[in-house]
């Protein structure tokens, strides 16, 4: 093998994940001069929020115009960077010429899309931990930093091609979490669930690397492409690859918190500062599955389909049903949400079982949808919450709509598209996703999908019953209501707004999403 | 752009304008009365749009004001919305109703104003939506949007009750509706498996046009007609009813029982039959008992009639009893329906319109005596005739017409039924004329003990009669029981070519059937030396 030559121009591609790497870069630096000084205080919040959303709305702009250079280009892809090749080892060692040729990061259509909707939920996460920072007064400089580079790790999982660079971007999305959980040091909450969140993680990772190991003894590469040539040439079916696979989709089931591989999810997202748990809802979960539909469109489709397709539909259907009668009698609207995650990975794991070309499509329309009214939600939780405290009660929004209509509203409306009603976004992704599974021939999954979609709209109805109709609970506490922050205002505008105007008119999104189809059945 | 290819718009967008104007005023004090007119303005000159349909409309069996624009063209949804003579009617009772449900809670309802006159256009545009859409996917917009400021009138406004039965409301159309959606998204795909080069659709005449396997129709019309049977509501599917109109304020339960239960008559005739023809006469059961989808039908259809008779007839509560006849009364409907005879299902349509006016008068009179007594309880009046004189003609004059008196417009609906369905089933007809009776003895007996007699309670002998605000709002709906029961022709002459259209292809689907039915039992009337020459040219066949 050659030794890769890797041009100027082709790092260039890796832009938005560089733009952000060096505003973390920056933060740091700037951080521990400012402990130089006789004060020893750290970068301030402001500067900090400052220099973070620049550097956010940077590597957006970045995104945006790698877009435009593939429009422009009328290319598939930009660069395939760190290429490998060759005919897998297992075959045949006296075939010389290379059969497969595949770059360890791609940045095509799906990856700069991605890139794009990392930035943007990167860009509202920031708008919520400024008041949040405020509020709790947690002067923690090294908070931005975190967040930063978590993203830019789920930045390059959307561009992995192969196993070892996607185990390396989800510990670089994981790590920097781990701590971003544990926030609050006087907050037994935070701790614990850093401390869960850390170690269900690394067990998670344990499996993924063990995996990975495996694939690599069966087939000689890690490379999804060596994988699929090696699934479609090699003769007899390798147990070892699949026992490898199936550990490997074990550790991304882990981080996708899919049942049964889901019982960390309820206590970390309440447990974590709530501008995080908006992060990991909206972010983790968008990056994790952008790398299981490259790991699945590129590297299983050539393998036995009921193998695949077998165990992500059980792991799919499992999901829907546990996350949403789990769901039902929650009290705490953050456990609640935390419990549809569950429901919605298992939604979203239907398109994935279908494993069409067209599945990236509708999988990240989902979750543009999902991440939209995840984000809004959380926000408007962390502005309700009492100071001090992370989350609230399902009887303290008793009456909130005449008290805050405006938010109630808001939340309202985010919680029908989270429940998949026509007109918000949340509705699309579900037409997408489940139209996709019906022409995979799925169809029992599809109406067990539905049937545990109308599980779900009796508890998102319970917030706007509570809100709405239920008169105050005699014992309940009452929320304080301060005012609103600025940026939670902008947040809760852009993704009600958003959830609203992509839902009634989609075809942007979707024509958008269309080009982002990855190989496939 | 004409006034032509708008009108559709305008009369369904309409009431949104108006209701995202009422949206921006203040909540205070001194807009209160702007939001009252203000969403009362707004209706009254939807209603008046909606007239000019009537001006420029030529029954042709041809859909009219169509406006078809690419909507979601990523995936072929198109805005594409046309009115022809089955939804004609549909919609004008829907502007016609709405002006007077906001007349008859101006002033009754007393919390949160904004936010219910907000819902009431909102309501009134999902509707309309819901009569002219022609694009599958958008008329499944319309149909959940109706849902949301439902399911908030009933559970914000409504009575003691109301969050079970709002909440019940919602989760069993959600079941129906989303398992629709199942069943669109099949026929999507399945017309773009067939039609390869113009790709899937959502638009209802291109879909009709597509030539699906049996099988394929069944399985695609059971999940649309749960969705409509729910809404109806056909016998089984019934239990939401009565708890979602009992909890309703009083214009939640006219527009509920006036045009959201048609949603579902009218999917049928819209999109269930003719969607699926072949479906209508899949045949169940063994060799020895069979039936057809339709006779199934039918036959809850008519279980619903005598049901919700002989459970109206026990009611304590006026309301209650109102609704259940509302079960009753759509029964006569989906009877009228699935006879695929002309006359029987030009009279289903009328009596769409029909139960829309009469039950939404018969609800909004229950309401004027609610909000006197605080109670619907029939033993809690008797010889109310006396103190509110008015109140008790304009309640006789509806509830006859509800009875089905000839000369107003509940005859002209029933008795096309029954006549039509006679030369279909003439046995199930039969017991449905029975539900007539029985319609008959529950609101007489009712009405005679509201109405007649001594006054028993005290507290009745001082009610005031209806104020000029109730009278103009209930005086349309008994004028108009007068006009269809008079001048039937004029109602029928603009449904009949529509509904033809639809008719005949399920005549056609009906013989195709029939001979398909003869062509399967013939082999078993060939005399034994035949069925010997056949086995053994089948066995030449083989060997070769």
């Amino acid at each position: 093998m050659s030794q890769p030559v890797i041009t100027l121009q082709q790092i260039s591609y890796l832009g938005p994940v560089l733009v952000i790497v060096l505003t973390v870069l920056v933060l740091l630096m700037t951080d521990v001069i400012c402990r130089l000084r006789p004060s020893r205080q750290g970068l301030s919040l402001l500067t900090g929020f400052g220099v973070a959303l620049g550097g956010s709305i940077v590597a957006l702009v970045y995104s945006i115009f790698l877009w435009h250079r593939l429009t422009v280009l009328k290319v598939g892809k930009l660069a395939e960077l760190f290429p490998v090749n060759g005919p897998p080892r297992s075959v045949s060692a006296m075939e010389t010429s290379p059969v497969w040729s595949s770059g360890t990061l791609v940045v095509d259509y799906f990856a700069v899309f991605v890139c794009l909707l990392v930035c943007g939920v990167l860009i509202l996460v920031c708008f919520n931990f400024k008041p949040y920072l405020r509020i709790n007064k947690l002067h923690r400089s090294e908070l931005f930093p975190l967040l930063l580079l978590s993203a830019s790790g789920m930045m390059l999982l959307s561009m992995s091609r192969d196993l070892l660079s996607t185990f390396i971007s989800i510990e670089i999305v994981s790590l920097p979490l781990y701590v971003l959980c544990g926030l609050n040091e006087r907050s037994r909450a935070n701790q614990e669930s850093s401390l869960k969140y850390f170690l269900l993680g690394a067990f998670g990772s344990g499996f993924f690397i063990y995996g990975a190991s495996l694939v690599y003894g069966a087939v000689g590469h890690m490379n999804y492409a060596a994988i699929a040539y090696f699934a479609k040439h090699s003769l007899e079916s390798s147990s070892i690859l699949m026992i490898g696979l199936a550990l490997v989709g074990a550790g991304l089931a882990f981080k996708l918190a899919l049942v049964p591989f889901h019982a960390w999810v309820p206590d970390v997202y309440q447990g974590a500062p709530t501008p995080v748990t908006a992060f990991m809802a909206a972010g983790v979960k968008l990056a994790v599955f952008a790398a299981a539909l490259r790991l699945v469109l590129e590297a299983f489709p050539l393998m036995d389909l009921s193998f695949w397709r077998g165990s992500i539909s059980l792991l799919a259907a499992l999901s829907m049903v546990v996350g949403n009668l789990l769901a039902l009698h929650q009290m705490s609207a953050k456990r609640l949400l935390a419990y549809s995650a569950i429901a919605h990975t298992g939604y979203i794991a239907v398109g994935l079982a279908s494993g069409l070309s067209t599945s990236a499509t509708s999988i990240l329309i989902y979750l543009v949808g999902y991440a939209l009214a995840g984000l809004g939600a959380f926000t408007l939780i962390s502005y309700l919450a009492p100071d001090g405290q992370d989350d609230i009660y399902l009887d303290e929004m008793h009456e909130l709509s005449k008290r805050a209509p405006v938010s109630a509203l808001a939340f309202a409306i985010l919680m029908l598209s989270m429940a998949g009603f026509p007109l918000t976004l949340g509705f699309v992704g579900k037409l997408m996703v489940f139209s996709d599974a019906w022409r995979a021939g799925l169809y029992g999954l599809v109406i067990f999908a539905v049937l545990n979609s109308v599980i779900s709209v009796y508890y998102y109805l319970r917030f706007i019953l509570a809100m709405y109709m239920q008169p105050k609970a005699p014992g309940a506490a009452e929320l304080v209501l301060k005012r609103m922050p600025g940026t939670y205002i902008l947040t809760g505008i852009i993704t009600v707004v958003l959830t609203l105007l992509l839902g009634v008119i989609p075809h942007m999104l979707i024509a958008w999403a269309q080009s982002c189809q990855l190989a496939g059945l | 752009m004409t006034l032509e290819a708008n009108i559709l718009s305008i009369v369904t967008f309409l009431p949104l304008v108006g209701a995202l104007i009422l949206l921006i005023l203040p909540n205070t004090e001194e807009y209160k009365s702007g939001f009252r007119w203000g969403a009362l303005a707004f209706s009254i000159a939807t209603f008046i749009a909606s007239l000019f349909l009537l001006l420029g409309f030529q029954a042709n069996g041809n859909l009219h004001f169509v406006m078809q624009i690419p909507w979601i063209p990523a995936i072929n949804a198109e805005y594409y919305m046309g009115v022809d003579g089955i939804s004609l009617w549909l919609v004008l009772l829907n502007t016609f109703l709405f002006p007077l449900a906001i007349l008859s809670s101006i002033g009754v309802i007393k919390t949160r104003e904004k936010m219910y006159y907000v819902l009431m256009l909102v309501l009134e545009t999902a509707v309309t939506g819901v009569f002219l859409a022609q694009d599958l996917l958008l008329f499944y917009f319309f149909w959940e949007a109706v849902l949301i400021p439902m399911y908030f009138l009933i559970g914000v406004w409504g009575g003691k009750n109301k969050l079970y039965a709002t909440t019940k409301f919602v989760l069993f159309t959600m079941v129906g509706s989303l398992l629709m959606l199942v069943a669109i998204i099949a026929l999507y795909l399945q017309s773009g498996a067939i039609n390869v080069l113009s790709g899937p659709t959502f638009s209802l005449a291109k879909l009709m046009a597509l030539d699906l396997p049996p099988q394929f129709q069944f399985w695609c019309f059971l999940a649309f007609a749960l969705a409509f049977a729910i809404k109806v509501p056909l016998f089984p599917f019934h239990t939401w009813l009565p708890d979602a109109h009992t909890e309703a304020p009083t214009a939640g339960s006219i527009i509920l029982a006036g045009v959201l239960l048609k949603m579902g008559t009218y999917g049928f005739i819209r999109f269930a039959l003719p969607l699926f023809p072949d479906a209508a006469f899949y045949r169940l059961g063994g060799d020895f008992f069979n039936f057809t989808i339709r006779d199934l039908i039918m036959a809850l259809a008519v279980i619903g009639i005598i049901y919700g008779a002989l459970v109206a007839a026990v009611q304590i509560d006026v309301k209650r009893l109102v609704a259940y006849s509302s079960i009753a009364h759509l029964g006569f409907v989906m009877l009228g329906l699935m006879s695929f005879n002309q006359q029987a299902v030009d009279g289903a349509i009328l009596q769409m319109v029909n139960h829309g006016i009469s039950t939404g008068a018969l609800f909004m009179l229950v309401g004027f005596i609610y909000d006197r007594r605080h109670t619907r309880l029939i033993a809690d009046f008797g010889g109310i005739a006396k103190p509110m004189p008015v109140y008790f003609n304009f309640f006789l004059v509806i509830m006859l017409s509800s009875v089905g008196l000839p000369a107003l417009n509940g005859f002209a609906g029933e008795f096309p039924i029954l006549l039509g369905s006679f030369q279909v089933n003439w046995l199930m007809t039969l017991i449905a004329t029975l539900g007539v009776i029985l319609a008959a003895v529950y609101l007489l007996y009712m009405f005679r003990r509201v109405f007649f007699g001594e006054v028993t309670h005290p507290e009745n002998k001082t009610l005031a009669d209806l104020v000029p605000r109730e009278v103009w709002s209930v005086l349309p709906l008994a004028v108009m029981t007068f006009v269809i029961g008079l001048f039937p022709t004029m109602f029928f002459g603009k449904i009949t070519p529509d509904s033809h259209v639809v008719l005949t292809r399920m005549q056609a689907a009906e013989t195709a059937s029939d001979e398909a039915l003869i062509s399967r039992e013939r082999p078993r009337e060939l005399p034994p030396d035949e069925v010997a020459d056949l086995l053994a040219s089948r066995a030449e066949g083989g060997a070769r």
